[in-house]
């Protein structure tokens, strides 16, 4: 968010224990796919209790995301943490074992490695998925056509 | 030591209420998002690229220097 100047500490801060699939449960989503969903919905995303259906603000950060954990989950096969290590670790790690510390600390370079090449390209996939123009969503969001003449909640 | 009497009372807000109490934070961050907004309208496609590269390098230079 720092290159585009929407830096935020209270939502840098709320990503704390995203890691992991949520608190290294490696079933929840993959962080780097959490936080460039997150990214997305700081600039397009809904900030009031109106119903989602009926929310331009909901719909478009939804859709503008389906792109990318589309393209995301080509490249790293799947959505969550587990399925993720699987794909660039080739086995799914339980990060919650203290028994398997050792196990987990041998492969910290490889998995840090690994985390900088998914996170860059989540982050890629989030400013892209920000600066898509929104007349393009259609063609990857085909449900946008349904929300797209909503009108814009007024503050 | 406040007792839980004098605690404000909580209560469950309706739908405009919650957006009353939502506005002053959103109008500090919004005008954050405002401004990005006319920016993008003013990049050119190589500048788009640009921040997309600059960021995405940044990204795995941060998640390494933090340890993930």
């Amino acid at each position: 968010m720092q290159f585009l100047d929407i830096m935020d500490y209270a939502t840098y801060k709320s990503a704390s224990a995203l890691p992991g699939g949520v608190a290294v449960c490696g079933e929840g989503s993959c962080g780097a796919l959490s936080g460039a969903a997150m990214s997305v919905s700081l600039v397009y995303g809904r900030a009031s209790l109106q119903k989602s259906a009926e929310s331009l603000e909901a719909q478009e950060a939804h859709c503008r995301l389906f792109r990318l954990t589309d393209e995301f989950a080509k490249e790293f096969g799947g959505y969550t943490c587990h399925a993720v290590q699987k794909t660039v670790l080739g086995q799914a790690l339980d990060m919650r074992d203290p028994a398997k510390v050792q196990e987990r600390l041998a492969l910290r370079p490889m998995i840090l490695e690994k985390s900088s090449v998914i996170i860059s390209k989540a982050t890629e996939l989030a400013i892209e998925a920000i600066f898509e123009d929104t007349e393009n969503l259609s063609r990857f969001a085909p449900r946008w056509e349904l929300f797209k003449d909503l009108e814009k909640e007024q503050w | 030591m406040k007792s839980k009497k004098d605690l404000p009372e909580q209560k469950i807000l309706d739908p405009s209420e919650f957006k009353d109490l939502m506005r002053p934070m959103r109008s500090e961050y919004e005008k954050k998002i405002e401004r990005l907004l006319a920016r993008m309208e003013a990049m050119s496609p190589e500048d788009k690229k640009k921040i997309v590269k600059d960021a995405s390098q940044a990204a795995g230079f941060y998640l390494r220097q933090s340890d993930g």
